[in-house]
């Protein structure tokens, strides 16, 4: 079915990678059995009064930033109540009237603008599992500092909520506010979709909860619109959850259930006063659009890709490109050759014996024509299993480039010589054979001939022939 | 008998700490009828005592490790808090003061007389000229019956519309609220968390001052805590609002406690509360308000886990509604009502509103003023049996003089005056000053209570009645 007319909002809730709870001294880590990490807060015990931590201002502000927003110096925290099990206080402490962070937005791939409505600091609940017929409470995660972020309706496709979600994620991960593993339940999203009137103004939304992989948030998406569309009865405006197993969303309140959250200030929390110096002296580090635009100056656009959204890799990349006039050689080596061995090898790229020097090594090697790419190849997977220097192995194994024009003349003729055939096919016309040629010529040599020279030689004495 | 004529007798060595608590222990057995403690230590202490403990009662929504703590409710008839409330810990480190009872009071200090408490209603130990029981008020009628009965030799309560005051109008001791923040409510059970505020229960002003300072300082525990700055120079002016209908007697008393002030210098300024219809409604509006989303916690989960079925929302209703008392459900019940969507800004966003207005005026008042002298309570006191009305406005509106105060955070004292002529019982008199102007309130407190000198005049210990 084709999925047009709609527009989607998202609502991302990011659990922030501080040391201890938002309002608590408790730790916040994702081991840890059950209840080992609760303090007298957490669980509302009365008498109980919350502290702020502090440093869950400064990442706010550094994601506020990130996403280019407006920081608020006043912002305050409000109640949020409803009744739940894994709701200890039965109630939430969220920022419902004056968020920290307001009206920025996040640019896609494609430059389109996903606006940010808002960003705001709230306590995670606890998680309650179904087993053996009974509900069991771990209230570890109460109270955990998460950030919502909450969209416009401005995503009007699943590939543009997917890049929206890449996208957020490469700048959680560029500000260290997130440890951003969606299986630990890091982030959670929320989906609100409504299909357009006929007039174009806004449709009724649906809104489906706790999607917490992004495939979920497709399949989800892609579910909800099936059953808006296909809906005979007028819709209403519903909160669902989404079946992973059956692939659809079901109901889990509708308006008439629709809970009054009875929003009131937390008094027992002052209001935050932040300082406009203290918001400006907190500086962001390089995020991906910036270093997208300044890779793709000398980098093809799929290398730019994949350092872009591998932190490590870009590092190593950046070590490697010391004092080299090539980037995209480095890049190339790295992303094709080393990457691979890796994978192969089931190791990390900054734990295996081929350092960003080495890389730096060869490429110069290359640029000063001594190897050519074909033989840093060879090279490159020499040192991922025995280690050794750049300029060790060259000379181990004779690996210099051939650059006598003579000994490269005499290598062709001795493959022309034994595919007189396959010669006589190209020479009338069959360029396609030029590969073959190639190929043969670097058999022999060992891939010790520039590729450029090969070609460049061999026409000279396929032009001759003709003369 | 008073903390400082305690100290003196420590001193020339004609008391032992020992034999004060067994004294107390004797009088707590004696006055049992008057229900006025929920559970307590003498006998522990008797035995474990240093000598210069000061023995004190706490009102049960104060927590102790190691103690029941039930804010007279049946929710939480078995709670043993992990934690103990910062300013007894201070008390008890800085002055030596031991809890010897958790005193009654109303259940989740909902209420003015006592009644509502799970254990039952406290009787005051006063009687009046026909011989009948009186109560002590509330919601901290226990901590004043104590006190009143000479069961302790200061107690501690909380006041959020006037519960310390009140009761202590009604039995003749002193009852000081302190600005809100100067005194950490960490510990404390949450009623209305912009409005509760730990307050002191003494015999006398000078008892209190000792009291109030080794309570004070901020806490990291609560951070709406703030330190209480030195006693400013006084402006040499006191305040006398008109047209606040009360009783003859205690008018009498205002007026005299005026000219008490005049003679010294002091300028009488007179002034008017606009505010003053409307400002019960709003009280009630906005700790309901608070009660109802402190006491949300208490939902069958994690407290009085008893009730069994098989609906969550219906466990949730049938453990509040069963262990609930029936003011608290109604007071939860106004206080949702006043904060749904539908009707917040119709109830309890315009009370804010006004009360942002009343702080206006009342910052005019006091703006050059050192204090106000006004009545702590309308009326002179209700019997007990008065008390048991059906009619909950009736209670609500012995607050119209005392709410106002913990609505803008003010520091405020009841200071006992004399006996009222008609019916033999206490009364008293309320002194109000501008937020953190407590040390200079207290300082003026003092030489009023000395002027009126009702401990040594009328308290029923003195003459001996208890």
């Amino acid at each position: 079915m084709e999925m047009t007319n709609f527009d989607v909002g998202l609502e991302v809730h990011v659990q922030l990678n501080t040391n201890s709870k938002l309002f608590s001294e408790s730790k916040v880590d994702d081991s840890g059995m059950a209840n080992s990490r609760v303090k007298y807060f957490d669980l509302g015990l009365p008498g109980m009064l919350p502290k702020l931590n502090e440093g869950v201002i400064e990442k706010s502000i550094l994601l506020g930033k990130a996403l280019n927003c407006s920081i608020n110096e006043y912002s305050r925290f409000d109640r949020k109540h409803y009744y739940y099990p894994d709701l200890p206080l039965s109630f939430q402490i969220t920022q419902f009237y004056y968020p920290i962070c307001e009206h920025g937005y996040i640019e896609l791939k494609s430059g389109k603008r996903i606006q940010i409505r808002r960003i705001h600091i709230e306590t995670d609940a606890g998680k309650m599992i179904h087993e053996g017929g009974l509900s069991l409470i771990d209230y570890n995660r109460c109270g955990v500092p998460l950030l919502e972020v909450v969209t416009e309706p401005d995503i009007q496709n699943i590939e543009e909520a997917t890049q929206f979600v890449k996208e957020l994620i490469l700048l959680l991960k560029a500000v260290n506010v997130c440890n951003c593993n969606m299986e630990h339940g890091n982030i959670r999203i929320d989906v609100n979709l409504s299909i357009r009137n006929h007039d174009g103004s806004l449709g009724v939304r649906s809104e489906i909860k706790n999607l917490n992989s992004l495939k979920f948030m497709c399949d989800a998406i892609e579910a909800e619109y099936k059953r808006q569309k296909n809906s005979v009865e007028t819709l209403t405006q519903t909160t669902r959850g989404f079946n992973t197993i059956k692939k659809t969303t079901f109901l889990m309140r509708d308006k008439e259930d629709c809970f009054d959250y009875k929003y009131v200030p937390d008094f027992n929390i002052p209001p935050l006063h932040i300082d406009r110096e203290y918001i400006d002296s907190i500086t962001l580090p390089e995020l991906p659009g910036h270093r997208r635009k300044k890779l793709s100056e000398y980098l093809h656009y799929e290398s730019v890709d994949v350092l872009v959204n591998n932190i490590e890799l870009y590092n190593f990349f950046q070590k490697a490109c010391n004092n080299v006039n090539n980037r995209q050689l480095v890049a190339n080596l790295l992303i094709t050759d080393l990457v691979s061995l890796c994978k192969k090898a089931e190791i990390e790229v900054y734990n295996c014996n081929v350092t960003e020097e080495h890389l730096r090594d060869l490429t110069i090697e290359i640029e000063n024509k001594k190897i050519t790419s074909t033989t840093a190849k060879i090279i490159l997977e020499e040192i991922f299993n025995n280690g050794k220097s750049v300029k060790e192995i060259i000379k181990e194994k004779g690996l210099s480039m051939i650059s006598d024009i003579n000994e490269i003349e005499k290598i062709i003729k001795q493959v022309i010589s034994q595919n007189t055939n396959k010669w006589q096919k190209f020479t009338s016309g069959e360029d396609k054979l030029l590969k073959f040629f190639i190929g043969k010529c670097m058999q022999i040599s060992g891939g010790k001939i520039h590729y450029d020279s090969i070609i460049d030689i061999l026409f000279k004495i396929k032009n001759t022939v003709i003369i | 008998m008073t903390i400082t004529h305690y100290k003196q007798l420590l001193l020339d060595n004609k008391i032992s700490t020992k034999e004060l608590i067994q004294d107390l222990y004797t009088k707590s057995q004696k006055y049992k009828h008057l229900n006025t403690i929920i559970s307590n230590n003498y006998e522990t202490f008797i035995s474990n005592c240093s000598n210069g403990d000061i023995p004190i009662a706490l009102k049960d929504n104060f927590c102790i490790t190691n103690a029941i703590t039930t804010a007279a409710s049946q929710m939480l008839k078995n709670y043993v808090s992990p934690i103990t409330a910062t300013v007894y810990d201070r008390l008890n480190k800085n002055l030596n003061c031991i809890s010897v009872c958790k005193a009654n009071m109303d259940e989740f200090a909902m209420g003015s007389s006592g009644k509502t408490s799970f254990f039952g209603p406290t009787l005051s130990p006063w009687k009046n000229n026909a011989g009948v029981y009186m109560s002590p008020g509330g919601s901290s009628s226990g901590s004043a019956a104590a006190l009143a009965s000479g069961l302790c030799l200061a107690s501690l309560g909380t006041d959020t519309g006037g519960s310390v005051r009140q009761p202590a109008a009604w039995c003749g001791l002193v009852g000081f609220k302190p600005t809100y923040g100067a005194l950490s409510r960490f510990g404390i059970i949450d009623y209305a968390s912009d409005l509760d505020t730990p307050a002191i229960f003494t015999h006398t002003v000078e008892d209190c001052i000792l009291m109030f300072q080794n309570m004070i300082g901020r806490d990291n525990n609560d951070y709406t805590t703030v330190d209480v700055p030195k006693a400013s120079s006084p402006k040499k002016k006191v305040v006398i609002i008109k047209k606040l209908e009360s009783d003859k007697t205690i008018q009498a008393n205002i007026e005299e406690s005026a000219k008490f002030f005049e003679a010294k210098g002091y300028e009488i300024k007179e002034a008017y509360f606009s505010f003053i219809d409307y400002v019960v409604p709003i009280y009630y509006i906005l700790s309901c308000s608070g009660a109802s989303s402190n006491l949300a916690r208490y939902n069958g989960v994690l407290y009085n886990n008893e009730v069994s079925l098989n609906e969550l929302n219906d466990i949730f209703a049938k453990t509040r509604g069963e262990f609930f008392g029936e003011e608290v459900q109604r007071r939860l019940i106004m206080g949702n009502y006043s904060m749904y969507s539908g009707h917040v800004d119709g109830f309890y966003n315009k009370a804010r509103r006004i009360l942002h207005n009343m702080w206006l005026e009342v910052q005019n008042i006091l703006k050059d003023a050192d204090f106000i002298i006004m009545p702590t309570t309308p009326g002179i006191g209700m019997t007990a049996e008065e008390s048991k009305t059906d009619n909950p406005i009736k209670m609500y509106l012995t607050d119209i003089y005392t709410c106002f105060v913990n609505l803008l955070g003010l520091p405020a004292v009841n200071i006992p005056v004399e006996l009222c002529p008609d019916h033999g019982t206490p009364l008293g008199i309320q002194l109000v000053a501008n937020v953190l102007e407590d040390h200079s309130l207290l300082s003026h407190a003092n030489i009023l209570d000395k002027h009126f000198n009702f401990y040594n005049k009328n308290s029923l210990l003195q003459r001996k009645i208890v």
